[in-house]
This record gives C-alpha cells, structure tokens and sequence, in this order.
C-alpha cells in the first residue's frame, strides 16, 4: 500500500455503515475519490460483505440467528423449516430440496444468565459441538439455532441433543435439554 | 474513477442497478462539463467526480434527474463496471467457521442486512461498543484469515 495516510479498517465499515457523523462521511469519500488504495480496501471490505451475504444465504452457516434475519430471509423469498421446542421437549423433525434453511428455536429462561453456551450431544450425552459464549437477550426466552440445511439434507436418521448451558466462571448450569429427531425425508 | 463512483452508488443508494445507473449519470456530466471546459485543472477532477455523485444522488432520491437529457447529448453505453467477483466461499466459509460465535454471528447480521452496530446490538443483546469491538476484531481475523491462509 502506497498510500500515507491509510483510512483505518474500521473507520472504513463505519462509512459504510452509515455509522460516522455527517463531516467524517464527506472526509472519507474526499480521501476515497483521490486515493486507489483505500478505495480498493473498501472495494475488499465490501466483496468480503458480499461473500459473507451469500454464504448465509446458502443456509449452511452455523449460526445463532434474531428473529430480523429470519423475517429478511421470508421477505425474500427463502423458505424456512422451523422447529420449537420447549425445554425437556423432543421434536420429530426433517428437511426437504424445497427447504432454504433449518432453524431450531430452543425456549429458555435466559434471566440472569451471562454467559450461554450451546453443545450438541449424542443421546449418551458425549457431546459432538459446543457453540460456545453465544449472543443471546436476556428478555428473549428463546435461542434461534440456523442448522446448516446442506449437510441435514444428506443426513440419514440422527438424534441430536441439544443442551443450553449458563456458564460461571467454575461451573454450569443445564437450562434446558432439546431433542432433535431427524428423518430424512 | 468507474469503480469509485460505483462503491459510493451502492453505499448510499443500496442497490447494485442504481449504483451503476449512477456512473454512467455522473460520467455523463463530466464528459459534459469537460467539453463544455468547464474542468481546467485536470487535478481538480475527482473533486468534481465527487461532487457529482453527492448531486445526482440528492436528485436521484428527490426523483429528478438529468440522465434522459444527457443521454440523447451524449451516449455514454452502459458502464459495465460489474460487480467485482465474490471471494473464494469456501476458504471463507472456514474462515468463518474459525470464528468466535459472537463473532461470527455479529459479521453475518451486519453485511446480511448491512445493519449498524445499534440495529445488531439492539437485536442481540450486545451494546453498540461491544458490536463495534466485535465487528472490528471479526473482520480483521476474517482479513488476515483470506489473505494469508488458514493455517
């Protein structure tokens, strides 16, 4: 890079988020239109957006999701196959061709909790997954799971325990245990 | 200048048609304003480029617009500044997957939606700083994970 004074990385998803303030908007775009270098950073930031956008489009992405992606996915077009499932609960489940994306809502009181953890377990309990210190809200009462859709569709039958765990500094505590009985379909 | 005018487009008008509508509008005026020698300074260009697309986006956004006008003056054939090609989605894929899940949950929510960090924060339980920390230190890893490899 060639250019002398480099607009700094975050300074950069800040504009193109709509994040800076009026003046520092018009300061970057001054430094961008006069100055290849940043400009192709940007160009990488945003071609990195764009790949991000289209991964988790395919729907493979392990991912703690909110309820605004999922209402963005169903505007879009994308078809969604949900389970939800009470704490203790089990849920016969499945996935199709027809099928974008796989979500598990896992109910939960979240009250208090710090840290939440997420571990997949085999019904012996030996865990396979841990998703751990994963975001969630408190005021929630549910955890959106985006199961990667690719890999369950070429699943043959497979029991999934799903575990949510509050997290201490020396300890656990079991919030709830979620039973995923896939079939294919 | 095809490139920059495109990535300003798309950062304030959202939408990869109206981004390249925007350079051939803007490229328009300045060829226009070039024979009209109204540019002396070659060095003054990009500032005029700029201030272009500052203009045409307010007209834009207010509905009017100079392009037909422009058009039959001048033909400028439809910019082909295509979108440049994705990364590789498999190298990024396990770069992602190399992610915290914060991390990785915060990156996804912002470019899916291309929300800011008080819309994610708000829909994840985080405070803006922390979504900005989380973010930055995301996309640094992702950075250095795409340009130097997965080991």
């Amino acid at each position: 890079m060639s250019c002398a004074n480099p607009i700094d990385p975050t300074i950069l998803a800040d504009y193109w988020l709509a994040e800076l303030s009026e003046n520092q908007d018009r300061a970057v775009e001054e430094h961008l239109f006069s100055c290849g270098d940043c400009s192709q950073q940007l160009q990488s930031m945003v071609q990195l957006g764009q790949g991000i956008r289209t991964l988790a489009e395919q729907g493979n992405l392990p991912l703690i999701v909110t309820q605004g992606f999922l209402d963005r996915l169903t505007g879009q077009g994308f078809r969604t196959r949900e389970y939800s499932v009470p704490a203790g609960g089990r849920v016969e489940c499945t996935v199709t061709s027809q099928d974008d994306f796989l979500i598990g809502r896992m109910a939960a009181n979240l009250r208090d909790v710090e840290r939440l953890d997420l571990a997949m377990c085999e019904p012996s309990g030996e865990e396979r997954r841990r998703l751990r210190d994963i975001p969630f809200r408190a005021d929630s009462a549910e955890v959106i799971l985006n199961y990667p859709v690719g890999p369950a569709r070429q699943s043959g039958p497979d029991l999934v325990v799903m575990k949510l765990l509050a997290v201490f500094e020396k300890s656990e505590r079991l919030l709830g245990e979620y039973t995923f009985n896939h079939t294919p379909s | 200048m095809a490139p920059r005018i495109r990535l300003y487009g798309l950062r304030h008008l959202r939408d990869e048609q109206a981004a390249a509508d925007l350079v051939q509008q803007v490229l328009m005026i300045t060829i226009e304003s070039v024979r009209a020698g109204k540019i002396r300074d070659p060095g003054k260009i990009e500032s005029f480029v700029l201030g272009t697309c500052r203009m045409t986006v307010l007209e834009i956004r207010r509905g009017s617009s100079r392009r037909e006008r422009l058009l039959d003056q001048y033909y400028v054939p439809a910019v082909s500044v295509s979108p440049e090609p994705l990364p590789d989605l498999d190298h990024l894929a396990q770069c992602l997957a190399r992610l915290a899940e914060r991390e990785r949950s915060v990156v996804v929510m912002t470019f899916y939606q291309e929300q800011s960090s008080e819309a994610v924060a708000g829909a994840m339980g985080l405070s803006n700083e922390n979504v900005r920390v989380i973010r930055h230190r995301a996309l640094g890893r992702l950075r250095k994970c795409m340009t130097g490899g997965l080991s």
